[in-house]
């Protein structure tokens, strides 16, 4: 299990204050969920948190180690258990589907025999619904499809860490019902998943932690009940707006 | 006003060191490909295909249009002054040491560090460049490394293979339109070429390749998040590639005739 | 797949080992021609100046390359002192007594060059030995000796000379050609030639000098002819008047004592008058016109020698910018456009 803690991070894109010092620690082997209106800086902070922005400045910390300071075995390492998921799929658009299930296996594990790879990123293609030809390349394919191989790729390696930016968008529901099914499956077990779902009723099932943003500061954590619950009317207002409004904007 | 100037320079000087320091990352990341089993050992093949296989026959179309001209010229106007033997030098200058490398360059900056500049910019639009370091996969070991050989290697084989259509093939085309006896051409080719040509037009492919794809790879990494980004990182990557090519054929040159 | 992504491996394999191969080829072949492999024997030579010698000069023995310089050193006795090298090809050439020359052109053509004269003795002279060259009086001795297999002065002003010579005697040929061409025309203008033109200008000049003794010896006859035929005219009147007068005229016509009688009753001495006048007019008509058949036959020749001429003043011409622009001094014989030829026309014409 691994515990992810930021501590007074701030991110600044062309002079705009993208993430306000934000100190966060996400419980180990449980489910958080960063709930906040569209454009607050879930998806930028989610990065973060995962060290693929570095923070203009304070500190990630994994397991009590800075994210940013590690050396190159530490952050293999650190790669090897995490598993990302993008908003936007991110597959490698000169690879076909094969090559980009193989790659992150390739590299951590590069004794892996090919016949065990070949079996192990055919089990995972399959789990998430992916029914179609492994030789398409991304741009052949549909956006659910991209997003099935997305989840695929990052399950491949078999995480005990999972970033999850919005990965049930632009899915259809049978799709999406695959997929939910997946990621309740994660849940269960002792996996750490921090993600921002849209979908307010798996938010809802799936969260075990919270952390409620707004304009790039994070103004209330806890659990899904405790955050319902705050007294700040701020806090109120936007978890209202992002978990009972279908209507509501948060993405 | 002066704290804009101030401003200006500060970021202008950070950018220098940013760039140094890419540089660097660049060369450095490269080294492990000398010594064994890469990741990325596909995509330094792959660059070789598209940067310098692929190029081949354009390469091989200047240099023998080239050759042959010189060949033409040489043998039909220097011996009017009693300077045929004058024909030998003047190839190999042109074809050897100043215009092949140059040449060579150009095309390289035209076909692939515009394509490197280009892949690049969208690899980080879309996020690609993401989903490698979430994936392990180093961008600069696994994208800017082989890249970097792959353009350096394949500037150099081009500028080889530019001596041979240049000095050689052209010889072939001349015999179709003005005849030169085969030994007496190719005994005083072979002892007019001195090694410290050879070495001068390597240098000069080896320095190209390196501006060429470290330039490109720089701008092509410099789009941040906008699709727009792409085509005036493509510019500034042709640009800087331009100029720093010239410069350095300037510097090799002055140093080679300096010696 | 295209085949040449589908086999990268094998078609980068082979794009690479072809351009390295080719290289060390090349660089083979550049070796055995450069004789990069060969052993050299160096030797050692003192000059005067460095004045024309350079690093890399050849050395030559009868226009064949036999080593070069290798390095070039002012001494502190303010001589130049160069290292060379002999190919070992040629080392059998270097020889006790073989000496060097520089020759430099002091007029700037045809470059120096360091001449090579083996020694006539058969001893060869061993690696790192010292090799006179003519600039001091040890090389000099061994020449004046007769020590030294030395060709006389074929240096690169003779041979530059020797180039020119030909030509010199080539234009000196012309002008003399031209000179000679100039003084026929003269002679034959001033009518002193032997030549076919020169006697058609004596003739000619003979002929006007006839002509004018003609003219002035018809001149008198004629003046006295219309004297006479003045007379004749007034007696003519007078008869004519006398004629008018129909009452006494065929009287006076038949009249034995009459005009016609009396006109040829002088004892012929009018008409042989008027027979010598019509003979000398005879006479001169006919000298003129073989005086006329001479300038019409004589035409062309006259013709053909002015033609002669301009086509010698135009050799002439070329021949002294040839000098101007010799090759050897300047960019050959300029193409100059040729004049139309004004002979053309008479040779068209019949005569």
């Amino acid at each position: 299990m691994i515990s992810i803690k930021l501590e007074n991070v701030t991110f600044i894109r062309n002079n705009r204050k993208i993430i306000d010092n934000v100190s966060l620690e996400f419980p180990p082997g449980k489910t958080s969920v960063i709930i906040g209106p569209s454009g607050c800086g879930k998806s930028t902070l989610l990065k973060i948190t995962a060290g693929l922005i570095p923070p203009t400045s304070g500190k990630v910390y994994v397991d009590g180690v800075n994210l940013l300071t590690m050396n190159r075995t530490e952050l293999l390492d650190f790669r090897k258990k995490s598993g990302f998921v993008f908003q936007d799929a991110a597959l490698w658009a000169n690879k076909s589907v094969y090559e980009n299930m193989i790659l992150p296996l390739q590299v951590h594990f590069p004794g892996m025999d090919t016949d065990e790879k070949d079996k192990k990123i055919r089990s995972m293609l399959k789990a998430v619904g992916y029914t179609d030809s492994l030789l398409l390349r991304p741009a052949q394919l549909s956006n659910g499809e991209r997003k099935m191989v997305s989840l695929a790729r990052a399950l491949v390696i078999s995480p005990v860490l999972l970033y999850m930016d919005t990965p049930l968008t632009l899915v259809d529901p049978s799709v999406s019902a695959k997929m939910e099914r997946l990621i309740l499956d994660l849940h269960s077990s002792d996996n750490t998943i921090i993600s921002n779902f849209t979908d307010p009723s798996l938010t809802k099932r799936i969260s075990d932690f919270a952390a409620v943003m707004k304009d790039g500061r994070v103004i209330s954590t806890g659990t899904i009940a405790e955050i319902t619950d705050n007294k700040n009317s701020e806090t109120r207002d936007t978890v209202s707006a992002v978990l009972y409004h279908q209507n509501s904007n948060s993405v | 006003m002066l704290g804009r100037l101030g401003r200006w320079f500060i970021d202008y000087v950070k950018g220098i060191f940013y760039a140094l320091g890419f540089f660097f990352k660049v060369i450095k990341a490269s080294m492990p490909f000398f010594r064994g089993r890469q990741i990325g050992k596909k995509v330094l093949t792959m660059q070789i295909l598209f940067t310098g296989f692929e190029a081949l026959n354009i390469i091989a179309l200047i240099a023998m249009a080239l050759g042959a001209v010189i060949i033409i010229q040489g043998v039909s106007l220097l011996p009017q002054f009693g300077q045929g033997e004058l024909t030998f030098p003047i190839l190999i200058t042109i074809i050897t040491r100043e215009l092949g490398p140059l040449l060579c360059a150009f095309i390289i900056i035209a076909r692939s560090g515009t394509a490197i500049a280009t892949e690049l910019g969208h690899n980080v639009v879309s996020h690609e460049i993401e989903a490698y370091i979430a994936s392990g996969i180093d961008p600069i070991s696994y994208l800017a490394a082989p890249r970097f050989l792959g353009v350096t290697l394949s500037i150099l084989l081009l500028n080889l293979y530019f001596n041979f259509f240049g000095l050689i093939g052209s010889f072939f085309i001349t015999q179709l339109i003005e005849p030169v006896q085969a030994t007496d051409y190719f005994r005083k080719l072979l002892s007019y070429l001195r090694l410290e040509d050879i070495a001068s037009s390597t240098l000069k492919s080896l320095t190209f390749g390196i501006i060429i794809s470290l330039s490109s790879l720089y701008y092509g990494f410099k789009v941040e998040q906008a699709s727009t980004e792409v085509p005036q990182m493509v510019i500034k990557a042709v640009g800087a590639s331009f100029v720093f090519s010239i410069i350095a054929d300037a510097v090799i040159t002055l140093i080679y005739y300096t010696r | 797949m295209k085949f040449h992504i589908r086999f990268a491996d094998q078609v980068v394999g082979f794009f690479v080992l072809i351009a390295i191969v080719s290289l060390l080829l090349i660089v083979i072949f550049m070796g055995i021609n450069q004789r990069w492999f060969a052993k050299d024997y160096y030797f050692t030579s003192k000059f005067l100046s460095g004045n024309g010698l350079s690093v890399g000069m050849p050395i030559k023995l009868k226009g064949f390359k036999i080593g070069s310089i290798d390095e070039i050193a002012l001494t502190t006795d303010n001589t130049v002192e160069a290292r060379f090298h002999i190919f070992d090809t040629y080392y059998e050439k270097v020889t006790k007594n073989s000496v060097l020359e520089l020759t430099v052109s002091p007029i700037g053509i045809g470059g120096s060059g360091m001449q090579f004269y083996p020694g006539k003795s058969r001893e060869l002279i061993p690696d790192n030995s010292f090799i006179p060259s003519l600039d001091f009086e040890e090389g000099q001795e061994l020449v004046s000796k007769g020590l030294v297999n030395k060709p006389p002065a074929d240096d690169t002003i003779v041979k530059i000379i020797n180039q020119i010579g030909p030509l010199l005697d080539n234009s000196n040929k012309t002008l003399i050609s031209l000179k000679s061409v100039l003084k026929t025309v003269d002679d034959s203008l001033n009518g002193h030639s032997d030549g076919p033109a020169g006697d058609i200008v004596g003739r000619l000049s003979m002929l006007t000098k006839q002509l004018n003794t003609l003219m002035d010896d018809a001149s008198g006859q004629i003046n006295s002819i219309l004297s006479d035929t003045s007379g004749i005219t007034s007696n003519i009147e007078a008869t004519s008047s006398q004629l008018t007068d129909t009452t006494g005229l065929v009287t006076k016509l038949l009249d034995p004592k009459g005009s016609i009688a009396r006109l040829l009753d002088d004892n012929l001495e009018l008409y042989s008058q008027i027979t010598d006048i019509l003979s000398s007019v005879e006479l001169t008509t006919t000298e003129l016109n073989t005086f006329t058949r001479y300038i019409n036959s004589s035409r062309p020749q006259i013709s053909s020698l002015l033609e002669s001429s301009r086509e010698a003043l135009q050799k002439g011409k070329d021949v002294l910018e040839a000098l101007s622009n010799n090759p050897l001094l300047r960019g050959g014989i300029s193409s100059s456009k040729e004049q139309p030829t004004t002979f053309k026309g008479y040779r068209e014409e019949d005569f």
